[in-house]
Formats: C-alpha cells, structure tokens, sequence
C-alpha cells in the first residue's frame, strides 16, 4: 500500500518535471511593453525616454511599444518561424509601426482566422458587405520570418498600438 | 467628383461618431494584457512557445468640461432676481470624479456685474431650473460625483442690479468645475488617488474647467417731451390774464424691452383752469369724465390730467397728448 502510495508520488514529480522541461522551448519569447516619455534632462532640454508601461502612468491616448525579444538555443535550425501577437483589448494599432528584421508582417481582423499584408486585409461588415480593414480592426499582428533560425540567434520584433 | 467629395465627407463623419461614443476611453484600472507566442519546426512536429505575459493597469486621467448652454444672451430686466444662466459640466476623465462648484459674477470684460445668488444642480436632467424641485448645490456636501463620460447640467442663479445698467448691457458670471482628487498642470501625478487605488493623473484640461455665461439688459425708457404755445385774446402771443396755453406732450418708448401700462399724468398749473374738453390722445378727443376712454381730467386725480397709454414698445408709435388751459 505505502509503496504504491509512493509509485503515485514519483510519477506526479517526474509528470511535474517533464511539463516544466517542455515548456522551456529551445525558442524563448520575453514580451516587453515601454511607453516614450518625455523629461527634463539635467540641462532642462526635453529627452525622450523609454520606460516600463507598467510602471509609467498609462492612459486612454498613449501609445505602448509592444516588442516581444526571440532567441533561439535549439540544437538544430528553426524553421517555419512564425511570432503572433493578438492586439490586447483596449489597444488600437498605429499604422505602420510594426517592425522585425528578416520577417514579413501580415495582419488579421478577424481573430487569427486569415491573414494578410497591411492595407489588403479584408473585413466584412454587418451587412456581409467586404472592404478593406482599418488598423482599428487588426485584432492580430504576426512576423512571419522568411529564413531559418541558427543556434544563438537574437532579435526583437514590435508595434505600436495606443490605449483607447 | 462632387459624388466622391461628398462620401469622403460622410465616411470622416462615420469615422468621428464612432469615437465618440465613448469620448472618455478605456476606464480607469483597466488590465492590458499582453502576450506572444511563436510556431517553429525542427526537424519534428510544429512546437508552439509562448512569451510572458505582460500586465499595464490603466491610470486615471483627471479631464472636465464646463459649457455654457443657453442658446442666446439671456435676457433680463433691471432689478430682477434669480436670473437663470445654464451650463454643463461633463467629466472628459476616464474614471468616477467628485467636482467643486464655483460660481462668479464679478467678471472683467462686462459693463454690469450681477451678484451670485445660488448654484442648482439638474435633479430631474430635463436642462431647465425647475424652483423647488432641482437641487441647492452646496459646497463640499453635494459635489457632483461624475462616472467617466458622465455630465451634470448646472444652474447659476445671480440677482441684476436695479439701477446704473443700460438697455444693451452684458453682465457675466461663470462657473467652474474643479477636480475634488486635485488639480494642476497636465501630468501632475495623485499616486493612489484614482478609481480603484490606481495613480490619477491630471489631464490636459488640468483638473479644472471654466466657462462663460452672459445676461443682456433689455430696458425700455419712456421720455416725454412738453410743449407749451400760448395766445392771448388779442391774437397775440402774451401770457396774459384770458391767455390760452396748449400743451402738448409727446411719448416716445426706446430701448429693447416693453414698458407696460403706461399712465401720463400732468398736474394743471396753478393759477390756470383747464379748458373744458380739449384733452386729446392722438388727435382723436378724449372725454374729461373717467369712463371708457383712455384719459380724463380731475377723475382720477383731482386738478391733474391722467391718461393710459398701455404697453409701449420702441416699436410704437410717438403718442401724443394734448389740452388747453386758460390763464386765471
């Protein structure tokens, strides 16, 4: 009885273990959110600084640079490298702001469903009539990258999107 | 081309309306949460990796507007109490704010000053002060508490003085909404003091908003002018013993308002009899007994001429009044 009790037990640990040591992929994804203030440097010239969104006072107009930083520690080459970012809620994306080496960068308005350059996104409205989408409507951004990741590659990719 | 302009025009104003419907954005304390993930292969099956997730809490933006609402001038009369001036005061702000009423009638820029009686607030929201069932705003006990987008209609009651104003005069008095969390340049940080225990931070209207409302004078000012010819018995002009005085009065009303129930009275001068009837209003002759007509003489008042002129507008006719007298 004590010894199955105790079976149970390693199992749940190594079950334990095993879930951590999958979730550290080879491919590791740090999300960073900043907004640019400005402030007076120590000659009273305005300066432009970029902080923590979460520790600046963030408000309904303020634009939040969302940059998610990539590095790759996979023995062999990552391919087929995509990043999504879903627009958080409340945010809408300022147009012509997203950037990432190397990638190409399409747009969704209808939650990850399809995909398409800026400018050629397609939305229906309610009546079911189509037109192009607006930044307003991007609900998901995603860097497509066009080659292989190699062992130790960095980079960041990011937008920008203002509080509504 | 007109065609094109013209749905330019109503997609822009499609585009306006949509974000006004909630002028006051994301409410304060909001939770923007933010998080990527990434597919990739190598060599095997499609792995899906997530990022960290992000949390940014939403401060609150401290903005009010003041607004005065009366369509025109409002207009009063000299001596009256309680006029009405009307503003709006909405919270622009993105979370819940008390704000401090204050009134002032002693403004630069005007030719009377009103004196401040009273600050309503809107109880029923119907935009007009209703006496007795609207709300006496005091002070710090009934601050209006606004939620974001959020407006209150506001009456400033003031008193205009009796006399010193003219026909045409403005008088101002003005209102102003001010933060209870506080006020202060744009960015001043209340740390703590915002909905839910958030920062607030002072918008770009600086915790405080002012506006202007403006009386005008409508006066009415009735001057009578006298004239007095005189012929003696001998076709001559002598102020003699027999002589014959006319006079004759002429009214005449300017300004904007509406002087009502005139009445003209001209006591006859001492040694002089009035001439039986010669009393007539613009050439048509009145009785000298008060009845129907319009005047008499010694009715209502004994040895005076009395005559009713109604309600006289700038826009009435000069009224003329005329009788004679002889000299004792």
């Amino acid at each position: 009885m004590m010894k199955k009790a105790l079976f149970i037990l390693a199992m749940l640990i190594f079950t334990a273990t095993h879930a951590v040591a999958a979730d550290k992929s080879p491919l590791e994804l740090v999300s960073v959110n900043e907004v640019d203030i400005t402030v007076k440097n120590s000659k009273g010239v305005d300066e432009v600084q970029r902080v923590d969104a979460a520790k600046a006072k963030v408000v309904p107009g303020d634009t939040v640079i969302f940059t998610t930083r990539y590095s790759y520690a996979g023995g062999k080459p990552a391919t087929d490298v995509v990043i999504t970012n879903p627009m958080p809620e409340h945010m809408i994306y300022t147009d012509g702001t997203a950037e990432g080496k190397g990638t190409r960068i399409e747009f969704s308005a209808d939650k990850g469903a399809s995909y398409a350059p800026a400018g050629k996104v397609k939305i229906k409205d309610a009546k079911g009539k189509e037109r192009v989408a607006a930044a307003a409507d991007y609900t998901h951004i995603r860097w497509v990258f066009k080659g292989a990741l190699e062992k130790g590659a960095k980079g960041e990719v990011f937008f920008r999107a203002k509080v509504k | 081309m007109r065609r094109l302009i013209l749905t330019a025009t109503i997609a822009i104003l499609a585009c306006l309306s949509v974000s006004s419907v909630y002028a006051a954005g994301t409410p304060a304390g909001t939770v923007i949460s933010n998080a990527a993930k990434a597919t990739y292969t190598s060599g095997g099956p499609t792995v899906t990796t997530n990022s960290n997730t992000v949390n940014v809490i939403v401060a609150e933006v401290i903005n009010v507007t003041v607004t005065w609402q009366d369509a025109a001038n409002v207009t009063v009369s000299p001596g009256q109490t309680n006029a009405v001036l009307i503003f709006k005061v909405t919270n622009t702000g993105n979370g819940t704010e008390p704000f401090l009423l204050t009134g002032n009638a002693t403004v630069a820029g005007d030719q009377f000053d009103p004196t401040l009686a009273s600050i309503y607030l809107d109880t029923n929201g119907n935009g007009a002060y209703d006496s007795g069932t609207d709300t006496l705003y005091v002070p710090n006990v009934n601050n209006p508490n606004l939620a974001a987008d959020g407006f209150v209609n506001v009456f400033v009651l003031a008193n205009i003085p009796s006399s010193g104003v003219l026909d045409g005069n403005l008088g101002f008095a003005t209102l102003t909404a001010a933060s209870k969390t506080g006020t202060g340049a744009a960015g001043t940080i209340f740390a703590l003091q915002g909905d839910g225990g958030v920062d607030a931070i002072i918008g770009a209207s600086g915790g405080s908003a002012i506006a202007t409302g403006k009386y005008v004078i409508s006066s009415v000012l009735v001057s009578i002018n006298k004239a007095a010819t005189v012929s003696d018995v001998y076709g001559g002009t002598r102020a003699i013993t027999g002589s014959t005085i006319r006079y004759s009065m002429t009214v005449t009303a300017t300004g904007s308002g509406t002087a009502v129930g005139v009445v003209i009275t001209d006591v006859i001068p001492a040694y002089t009899a009035y001439t039986a009837g010669t009393l007539k209003l613009n050439a048509v002759a009145l009785t000298d007994n008060k009845d129907g007509d319009a005047g008499d003489v010694g009715g209502t008042t004994a040895g005076t001429v009395t005559v009713s002129l109604g309600n006289l507008t700038s826009a009435s006719a000069v009224q003329t009044i005329v009788f004679n007298v002889t000299i004792n």
